[in-house]
């Protein structure tokens, strides 16, 4: 199960997308990263757009519990325009929609709740670009 | 390297409701010994092998379990690699011979995953991922995988139907195996057929959840050859990670830990690909069977799943890969499964294979991978001189 504080210390990576750049070879990483690959130790926060294009996608039927009650849902992993790869799930959106390459944008959503009683989890999801609201 | 494997026991895998997790573990490690010829007291340390005990068991500290069983009070430890717990815990136990700190060494492995509900036991195996970036939008291991086999399809244009013959072999070779969990040939349209678990991949390019366990028993070339057990030996051991997170890679359809592992398995034993004649690999999913013959060097990238179709890689044709009925098929007790396909090699090796024997035995290579290609270990068995 996802624990509250956890879920708490990683607010700014889940709610805002925040994630690190080196400060050396500017190489961004997401959520956060202890050594670049240019060997430096140095790195600020650094939020992200929320664009990019999906790298592969599936929907998924068996889920654990924190999601039984969501399945089947859809999750991507995007390659934003930033350079990080990131695995999200995709909303409003029906797996026949989706295909590799397809543009998509982030979007704030809830991911689940702690039972009926519980936290309420919330984080970024993608959609496809062609949707409006 | 050259480390002796002198006993080698494994227990049927499948849902052992009247088995506890101390009773599978009982069951592989007193067989082993029965079957090198020892007694408790020749074992001088043990490395046992486990993942999800802790989560599903309420039972960790499975070192002191393996050795109270065998009544003895010999250092004992438990290694977990998730899935490839069991080779690490074999490589525990070459390093305890090799540093001379031991002359014989018992490496079991154990896993009891029936006892709760599935939903509790994918919980316990999304712990494998990197679970704040994967588990927390819902990422289970079957959708990673998914994930991968996607990519795949759409760089190699792997069919759905070349896909599914790799389950569909592992069934055939695990219904000429009494020890495994499925003993039932499936078609490609029962593939297909099988429900969804994450788009693409069905029930049935999935392996199970299996109760069981294995122990081998090792040892140096000079007490093997003192109890006249030295037919089957270790010739290379090696291991290698990843990124624990699959969105942390450059590629997702190959994976960089098993290249490489496999690379220094075989300078090591000093052979090629070539000269290895039977392949336990670790199929969890049918795609990580293609890639790992690929990533092991015995077809090219993007070639394995139309060779896997053309029947290359059943028993006795060109390499006959997971004779044992692999993962899919034989079963896969997570901290057991790595030293299991040991022991099937051992016992290919020793020509006890019966109807699924691989004719000419020779050389055998085992593959092993915890989690998405993040730690993987490879070994090397021969029985030649």
């Amino acid at each position: 199960m996802i624990n509250p504080i956890q879920h708490w210390r990683l607010t700014k990576n889940r709610y805002q997308l925040e994630g690190t750049q080196c400060m050396s070879c500017s190489k961004i990483y997401y959520p956060n990263m202890f050594l670049c690959t240019c060997g430096s130790r140095d790195f600020s926060p650094k939020k992200l757009i929320g664009k990019g294009k999906i790298v592969s996608f599936t929907e998924v039927f068996t889920s654990s519990r924190a999601f039984e009650n969501m399945v089947p849902y859809c999750l991507a992993l995007i390659e934003l325009e930033q350079g990080p790869i990131i695995l999200t799930q995709m909303a409003d959106v029906h797996i026949q929609e989706l295909f590799i390459g397809q543009p998509v944008r982030a979007v704030f959503r809830r991911y689940c709740t702690d039972g009926p009683d519980g936290l309420i989890y919330y984080g970024i999801k993608f959609v496809p670009d062609f949707i409006n609201y | 390297m050259n480390i002796a494997v002198i006993g080698a026991s494994c227990t049927p895998y499948g849902e052992w409701w009247d088995k506890s997790l101390r009773d599978l573990l009982a069951q592989a490690q007193l067989t082993a010994l029965d079957d090198a010829g020892l007694m408790p007291k020749d074992i001088q340390e043990i490395f046992v092998a486990n993942m999800c005990a802790g989560q599903l068991s309420t039972q960790v500290n499975l070192g002191a379990m393996a050795a109270d069983i065998l009544g003895i009070h010999v250092p004992s430890t438990r290694i977990e690699g998730a899935c490839a717990s069991g080779a690490l815990a074999v490589r525990a136990g070459i390093a305890a011979i090799e540093s001379g700190r031991a002359e014989v060494v018992m490496v079991s492995g154990v896993e009891k995953m029936t006892d709760v509900d599935h939903t509790r036991v994918t919980e316990s195996l999304m712990s494998a991922t990197d679970y704040e970036t994967e588990g927390f939008v819902g990422a289970t291991f079957p959708a990673l995988f998914a994930l991968v086999t996607r990519a795949y399809m759409h760089t190699y244009n792997l069919t759905r139907e070349q896909l599914a013959w790799v389950s569909v072999k592992n069934h055939k070779h695990g219904a000429l195996n009494p020890s495994a969990h499925f003993r039932k040939e499936i078609s490609v349209q029962d593939v297909l057929k099988s429900s969804m678990v994450a788009d693409p991949l069905t029930l049935l390019d999935c392996s199970p959840m299996s109760d069981g366990a294995a122990s081998i028993i090792l040892s140096t070339p000079d007490f093997a050859k003192k109890i006249n057990k030295h037919d089957v030996k270790i010739i290379a051991s090696t291991q290698a990670c990843d990124t624990l997170a699959l969105s942390h890679r450059e590629k997702i359809t190959q994976f960089y830990a098993t290249q490489y592992a496999g690379q220094q398995a075989y300078k090591q034993a000093g052979i090629t690909p070539r000269d290895v004649n039977l392949v336990e690999v670790h199929d969890a999913f049918s795609m990580a069977e293609i890639i790992a013959l690929e990533d092991l060097g015995f077809f090219d990238r993007g070639t394995a799943g139309h060779e896997i179709a053309q029947g290359k890689t059943n028993l006795n044709n060109t390499l006959t890969v997971n004779a044992s009925g692999g993962l899919k098929a034989k079963g896969h007790p997570i901290g057991a499964s790595g030293i299991g396909q040991i022991v099937e090699l051992v016992q290919q090796l020793r020509t006890q294979c019966g109807a699924r024997q691989v004719h000419n035995a020779k050389i055998g290579l085992a593959h092993s991978m915890g989690g998405l290609g993040a730690t993987v270990a490879v070994h090397i068995l021969t029985n030649k001189e």
